[in-house]
């Protein structure tokens, strides 16, 4: 579903993600963990074409997101860490315009936004202005905007911050589901405990370069993706 | 810790107007003919300013210059529109400054004492303001110069009255700011009651500024009369007067303490509300959501909506990118109702070659307006870390574009239109005139709005701490509005030798032919380096 290959980004002479190359197969989650400024966030923004790469390309169900960026981006949905959105437009608003930007068709949108507003319960909020909702609610107006067009793949950046913990529990279900119906999910997160349990293979990265990658039991072996993480980091 | 907070908040002011992309990217170095074109835009616009000032207050100065004990009455003037004009010049900006900046919430969580936070802000609000008063100041002293003789200490003695004025000035709009910020908390939608308080000191100062002519030569006529009211009424006025024109020390002690208790009464009231008017939550009770079938539209369209949700979202956005519209319209009832046209005409109808130049003229105004129709110049930067959300979907470079361009484009056409139908019912035109003046004004108008939009593309800033700085003080606005005066310039100078061999209709539709060349090479322009530019946006 998604592949990186030798992906490098230099932001001047430093390189940010240094010749990353990686695979995630339909029906896989896929944890990114590493530490702040590892290059997790520079490689997010590269899969879904927000930023560009000096070298390497990356893709998506086969396309080149660097020869058909909007082709790909059809198939994605990514959530950024912080859920900046548009203040001056009520949330009704905000997740129609995702819809015709997706070109989300009239009955499919209507029942995908009932469907995702009850669930993350925002229906009694969406005729307010984005201006007024807590950073949870915005990042739960995020998330309902990321699936009412159906991705194939979901790119989240820190996704379970600022989520309340019926949220977070049902963000993980749609995560499972999206893998069950042949999607796949990638994401990044701090939350070492979340990563082990809910993804079946992770990448740790650490100064743009890829330290490991796997299975995540065949990465953390007897021990926890946490002991993991700070043996590597420490190297 | 107060020196840093000064240095941030000049360094972000200073950022938003000349800085160009932001985020991690290296930045390209600018060719040095962008510098020397920006540069001379600058000097014509300064130029300009100063000679119209100049001339405008020549007779004054010359007036009251040499009139014994009314000497200081020309001092007292300049004081007076040196205070008017920072004074609509920051009024909302003020209140936006202080209470709706970004990182409000982050300086309160720190051991910063309120003060500090309040100080830096209002500082480099000071220093804006004194660059305005500058531009009016300036040429006031040296007009007052040119007629009476320079001196330094009059200098020095006006530089510092200047800078009281202004700290005058801020303290007014710090407690008007203080006042909407307190209302807006109370109120669901402050946007409509910042746009109508906003609307009623545009009023006022249109009404002045069409009116500077008359006000003038009231001045000449009764003087005096205007001068005892001043000093009875406006002391700080009368004391900066004084100050400046008879070099008294006692008279700038006075002005400080005018200027100096207002501005402390308003720090200290803005202090003792600053935390619950800048954390405050709107009371009103919520909306709840009742289900309607949803619409849907095509992806340039929701682009489109999108953008002009925004623009009329927030007030000062409205205020200032439709200036000129507003200005337009204004002008045109005032020709169309005040009777005004016959004086119009019997000015140039003394020659009938001049007079036949009177289309061009409408043309000129309405173009130089509609360019002052300027959203496009802030839409990109105005996405902010949003245009990392919007360029992870399938949006296209072309949709992106034309739904801000079509914004800046309806902004102008709207005011356009209607002045063009006021303007007939004022001059009566003949068909064939009013058609080209009315065809050859909308394609200047699609002209300005690419150029507005291109400004902001070549100068995007995604980091800010508030959409004022955006929309007032970034260099994108600023270059926009210089390339305005100059596309004005050359579009309608030539006419006045060109219409010695053709008639104005045809050299309209001339222009009308150029306009429309030119925004052909602005598409292609845009579907070659818009592009390019597009997929390398990012926060």
């Amino acid at each position: 579903m998604l592949r990186i290959n030798n992906l490098t980004k230099r932001y001047g002479d430093k390189a940010a993600v240094d010749n990353l190359t990686l695979e995630i197969g339909a029906g896989e989650i896929y944890g990114f963990i590493g530490h702040n400024g590892a290059g997790k966030t520079t490689t997010i923004k590269s899969c879904c074409g927000i930023i560009g790469f000096d070298e390497g390309d990356i893709f998506i169900d086969g396309i080149s997101i660097k020869d058909t960026p909007l082709e790909c981006k059809k198939k994605i949905a990514y959530i950024p860490d912080n859920p900046d959105l548009y203040d001056f437009l009520s949330g009704i608003k905000y997740l129609n315009f995702v819809a015709d930007i997706y070109s989300v068709g009239k009955k499919e949108r209507n029942e995908l936004i009932k469907k995702y507003a009850d669930m993350f319960e925002l229906t009694d909020s969406l005729a307010e202005n984005i201006s007024t909702y807590s950073h949870g609610m915005k990042q739960k107006l995020a998330i309902i905007a990321a699936l009412i067009h159906k991705p194939k793949l979901m790119i989240l950046d820190e996704p379970f911050v600022g989520l309340d913990p019926k949220a977070s529990h049902l963000l993980k279900e749609i995560m499972a589901e999206i893998c069950r119906n042949g999607g796949a999910i990638f994401f990044s997160t701090h939350v070492l405990e979340v990563a082990e349990k809910l993804c079946s293979r992770v990448a740790i990265i650490k100064d743009g370069k890829l330290v490991v990658s796997g299975r995540t039991a065949d990465v953390i072996g007897n021990a926890s993706l946490e002991d993991v993480f700070l043996e590597l980091e420490a190297d | 810790m107060l020196k840093t907070l000064l240095k941030i908040n000049l360094q972000n002011l200073f950022l938003t107007m000349f800085s160009g992309k932001s985020g991690k990217e290296k930045k390209k170095k600018k060719s040095p003919l962008i510098y020397v074109l920006i540069a001379l835009l600058a000097v014509y616009v300064i130029a300009t300013l100063v000679a119209s000032v100049s001339l405008m207050f020549s007779s004054v100065a010359n007036a009251f210059g040499n009139t014994d004990g009314m000497e200081w009455f020309y001092f007292a003037l300049a004081g007076i529109l040196v205070f008017l004009l920072t004074f609509v010049g920051s009024v909302f900006t003020t209140q936006n400054l202080i209470f709706k900046a970004k990182d409000n919430e982050l300086l309160l969580s720190m051991p910063v004492p309120m003060h500090y936070i309040l100080f830096s802000r209002l500082s480099s609000l000071i220093i804006l303001d004194l660059a305005y008063a500058l531009l009016l100041g300036g040429p006031l002293i040296g007009v007052y110069f040119y007629h009476h003789g320079f001196s330094a200490s009059m200098l020095a003695l006006y530089a510092v009255c200047v800078i009281l004025t202004v700290i005058l000035s801020t303290a007014v709009t710090t407690f008007i700011g203080w006042l909407v910020a307190l209302i807006s908390t109370k109120f669901k939608r402050s946007n409509i009651l910042q746009t109508v308080m906003s609307l009623a000191f545009f009023g006022v100062y249109m009404v002045v500024v069409m009116n500077m002519q008359t006000y003038i030569e009231m001045l000449l006529t009764r003087g005096e009369e205007i001068a005892r009211a001043i000093q009875k009424a406006l002391p700080a006025f009368y004391y900066f007067g004084i100050a400046c024109a008879y070099n008294k020390l006692w008279a700038v002690a006075l002005l400080a303490v005018i200027s100096f208790i207002p501005f402390a009464l308003a720090c200290i009231l803005v202090s003792k509300s600053f935390i619950r008017i800048a954390t405050a939550k709107k009371s009103a009770n919520k909306k709840k959501y009742v289900a309607k079938e949803l619409s849907a539209k095509s992806a340039k369209s929701a682009l489109f909506r999108k953008e002009l949700s925004g623009f009329f979202s927030i007030p000062m956005y409205i205020l200032n990118s439709a200036f000129g519209g507003l200005m337009l319209v204004m002008l045109s009832a005032y020709i169309a109702f005040s009777g005004s046209t016959n004086a119009i005409f019997t000015m140039l109808g003394t020659d009938e070659e001049i007079a036949s130049l009177m289309p061009i003229v409408i043309s000129a105004v309405i173009g130089f307006c509609s360019s002052m129709c300027n959203t496009g110049a802030s839409a990109i930067s105005l996405e902010g870390s949003r245009i990392n959300l919007l360029r992870s979907m399938p949006v296209n470079s072309d949709d992106f574009y034309f739904a801000k361009y079509a914004v800046n484009f309806v902004v102008g056409f709207v005011p356009l239109t209607v002045s063009v139908i006021l303007l007939e019912i004022g001059l009566r035109f003949d068909l064939l005139t009013i058609l080209a003046v009315y065809v050859s004004s909308v394609c200047f108008l699609a002209v300005t709005s690419f150029i507005n939009l291109t400004c902001n593309m070549l100068m995007p800033k995604f980091s800010w701490a508030s959409e004022m700085m955006i929309i007032k003080q970034s260099g994108a606005v600023l270059a926009a509005m210089l390339s305005g005066m100059a596309v004005t310039a050359t579009a309608f100078a030539p006419a006045f030798l060109a219409t010695k061999f053709i008639s104005t209709e045809i050299y309209l539709l001339i222009l009308s032919a150029v306009c429309i060349a030119v925004c052909f090479a602005f598409i292609g322009y845009y579907k070659t380096s818009g592009k390019k530019r597009f997929e390398r946006m990012s926060a």
